[in-house]
């Protein structure tokens, strides 16, 4: 299982680009109001510090995954406390968006179609994909990447004509710099989850373009972002979007060129349903190896019909939309992107260096 | 051997999905709503009336001399109960997602019309792009009634109708949700008029120019179709604006028509008190001109310029100050104007920009250059 450059980078832009775009936008026009573009910003800043973190902290140990040198740094006890809450972290994030993307798609489209069905069809897809292996992911992501990059530019010529450029001032609001601070730390939060670059750095076949196509495509997908929250800004205005589930949905539904281009939300839905395949795939094979990794299983395959049932029971749990797209980012957010994303590999790559340095105490490590 | 016959046999099982029939949508059992109506009963009851495509006459072409479209009306509490009851006298299932129009009676608009968009914004089937009007002095059956020659549903003409006269895109559902966040300003709907011509005996549908709502959404009053084109004029809404100046003394009228229209609002914050400087600009085409004047000479022309300009100024500030002492309200977006320019004060003043507006000190500096004069220089019919 190797990957290229090319297919790391497809693989975390892809992954970044759906959901977030989907979900992120309304909470951080909820806390930044019309600074919402400078959260973005600082959000996209903030994520490509913590991706540059987990990737040198990865290239500590280049040919191991986080499973394998997380007891290296910081011994086997405390690593694998770690590791066990990663792994379960990983699981209930792949069944949340699992849930996240099942709700959206029956509510645009399968209003009569139960939610089981479409979760259970979606993983099966997933399921197949990561049985092939992470190469497998990567090249599908090096097909859908640029699939949603067309539907990206599409939607940026198609939204010109309304756009009112006035709206976008003033860019920092009367309220100071705290509520954009506040606002992007839900956009931090979700396009942080690259931090996964260091389960993904051992099977990169050149590691020395690991930091370059790890921060490309964060830097690219928090641009995007950018890109989209400015469309939402000149289109409905500051305070619109934080009042409203989907707002990009509302914005695709809201484009009508010479009367015939319109009702697009549909290539938004496509765009959301592939973005959504290649991140749960992700989640899933990073769950499914770290497991057969860390119990010393040599199928790893074997444990993808466990971690696909884990997920699917976690799909299945929400009684409404507010426990997936409400509770959920909201521990996601004050709990995950703290400790998870930014603290625990910050103290690892800390630790990890000093171990280097102190290398008599490197030796004996086990 | 026993791995091929089951991967044979899931996909052999998987293409069963794939023709997608637990949520199919026939055609044949839809009806389009293109546009719908409310109207408020006595009782407090609404009535929710629809415009719709029948489908067999739809292939054949418009302005047919079959009725196109149907209407059908269903009465109740909320805009859900309405469309359940109108759900029972209807064999197909009602789709919105087509809908362009939607129009409020007047008695609707007099009572408030913020407790039926929650129906609105909450239907994913719904669009942002939704056009409302308000149906002066009618009732929104009333109007749907009509029917209108040139387009199969009636409700459609409305849009083509407003893009003709230079309004940039039919959106005010869109726009009624964002000035509703903005403290102080009026939220406006295009009002719309149904006439009576007694000499053809026919009723006949009027664009009348624009309804003004309070704070509470409910109809304040209107503007009249060229109070409505000045008012787009200053929110940069439109792309022509036709206007009719009087010369002085009696010298007859002329007509121009305006495009490329702008519009530059300045705000300033003195002595407690709101300065507003309203910049106009644009360039102006002569239609018309009652008076036989040689406009290729210059002094003539830039007489003609001058009294364009007097006239629009005087003609806009007259706007502006109807809104400022009949309705009460900004509906010229100058308050997100003066949040841009002037943050701080914003913020201090913020709930108190309906008094501030109303007291506001209005300047007006119209700036139109005539352009062109069309094909003649004195009138070649008189001597």
């Amino acid at each position: 299982m190797k990957l290229t450059k090319y297919q790391l980078f497809w693989l975390l832009f892809t992954m970044e680009s759906g959901m977030t775009l989907l979900i992120a936008i309304g909470p951080v026009f909820k806390e930044a109001n019309q600074g919402a573009p400078m959260a973005v910003l600082l959000a996209g800043g903030l994520s490509v510090l913590m991706t540059l973190i987990a990737a040198k902290l990865s290239l500590l140990y280049p040919n191991d995954t986080f499973i394998e040198y997380v007891p290296k740094i910081v011994g086997k006890w405390l690593g694998y406390m770690i590791i066990m809450a990663y792994l379960i972290l990983w699981i209930g994030v792949a069944g949340i968006v699992l849930r996240q993307y099942a709700d959206f798609v029956q509510m645009t489209l399968f209003m009569r179609t139960p939610v089981w069905v479409i979760v259970l069809f979606m993983l099966f897809v997933i399921i197949y994909a990561v049985h092939g292996g992470i190469h497998i992911i990567g090249r599908c992501s090096e097909v859908i990447g640029p699939i949603i990059v067309i539907n990206l530019v599409l939607f940026r010529l198609l939204t010109i004509k309304d756009l009112r450029p006035e709206r976008l001032l003033p860019l920092l609001p009367a309220g100071g710099l705290i509520p954009v601070l506040k606002g992007s730390l839900p956009g931090a939060s979700f396009l942080g989850e690259s931090v996964m670059i260091v389960m993904l750095i051992a099977f990169l076949a050149e590691k020395k373009r690991a930091v370059s196509s790890g921060l490309w495509s964060v830097g690219i997908a928090a641009i995007v972002l950018l890109n989209v929250t400015l469309d939402v800004l000149m289109i409905l205005d500051n305070t619109v979007p934080a009042k409203l589930q989907y707002p990009v949905y509302a914005v695709s539904q809201y484009i009508s060129v010479m009367e015939f281009i319109q009702n697009l939300d549909i290539l938004l839905v496509v765009g959301t349903c592939f973005s959504v395949f290649i991140k749960i795939c992700l989640y899933m094979f990073m769950a499914s190896y770290g497991t057969a990794r860390l119990f010393h299983m040599q199928k790893w395959r074997n444990m993808l019909w466990i971690t696909g049932l884990s997920v699917l029971a976690v799909a299945l749990y929400p009684g409404n939309v507010d426990v997936t797209q409400v509770n959920f980012p909201h521990f996601w957010k004050n709990v995950v992107l703290p400790i998870f994303l930014f603290g625990i590999p910050l103290l690892l790559w800390v630790i990890g260096i000093a171990r280097k340095y102190l290398k008599q105490t490197d030796a004996k490590a086990p | 051997m026993l791995n091929k016959c089951l991967g044979v046999l899931t996909a052999i099982l998987l293409l069963l999905p794939l023709t997608g029939c637990w949520d199919r949508h026939e055609l044949n059992d839809r009806l389009f709503e293109f546009g719908s109506g409310v109207d408020r009963l006595k009782d407090g009851e609404i009535m929710l009336t629809g415009q719709f495509l029948i489908p067999t006459n739809s292939k054949e072409g418009g302005g047919g001399a079959e009725k196109s479209y149907l209407i059908e009306t269903g009465v109740g509490k909320t805009v859900s109960d309405c469309l359940f009851d109108m759900q029972l006298k209807l064999s197909r299932r009602i789709t919105r997602t087509h809908r362009h129009n939607i129009y409020f009676g007047e008695k609707m608009a007099i009572a408030g019309i913020s407790d039926l968009m929650d129906s609105v914004t909450r239907d994913p089937d719904s669009r942002l792009k939704s056009d409302m009007w308000v149906v002066k002095g009618g009732t929104a059956l009333e109007f749907m009634e009509i029917s209108y020659p040139l387009e199969k549903l009636p409700v459609i003409a409305l849009s083509k109708l407003r893009n003709i006269i230079g309004k940039k895109t039919g959106n005010s559902l869109l726009e009624l949700l964002i000035e509703e966040h903005v403290e102080g300003s009026g939220l406006t709907l295009p009002a719309v008029e149904i006439l009576y011509d007694p000499k053809q005996r026919k009723k006949t549908i009027h664009v009348y120019g624009r309804a003004v709502l309070n704070r509470k959404q409910q109809l304040a009053g209107y503007y009249d179709s060229m109070e409505s084109a000045y008012r787009l004029w200053v929110t940069g809404q439109t792309n022509r604006v036709p206007v009719t100046v009087p010369l002085p003394d009696g010298r007859g009228t002329f007509s121009v028509d305006v495009r490329q229209t702008k519009c530059k609002v300045r705000t300033k914050f003195e002595r407690d008190r709101v300065e507003i400087e309203v910049d106009m600009k644009g360039g102006a085409v002569v239609l018309e001109s009652i008076p036989a004047i040689d406009l290729r000479n210059i002094n003539q022309l830039n007489k003609f310029e001058a009294e364009l300009n007097r006239h629009v100024e005087t003609a806009i500030l007259n706007v502006i100050k109807k809104a400022q002492q009949q309705f009460k309200v900004d509906v010229f977006q100058f308050g997100k104007a003066f949040s841009r320019q002037h943050p701080s004060e914003w913020t201090d003043l913020d709930s108190g920009w309906e008094q501030a507006f109303s007291d506001a000190k209005i300047t007006v500096n119209s700036h139109v250059k005539i352009r062109r004069i069309g094909l003649q220089g004195p009138p070649p019919n008189k001597p």
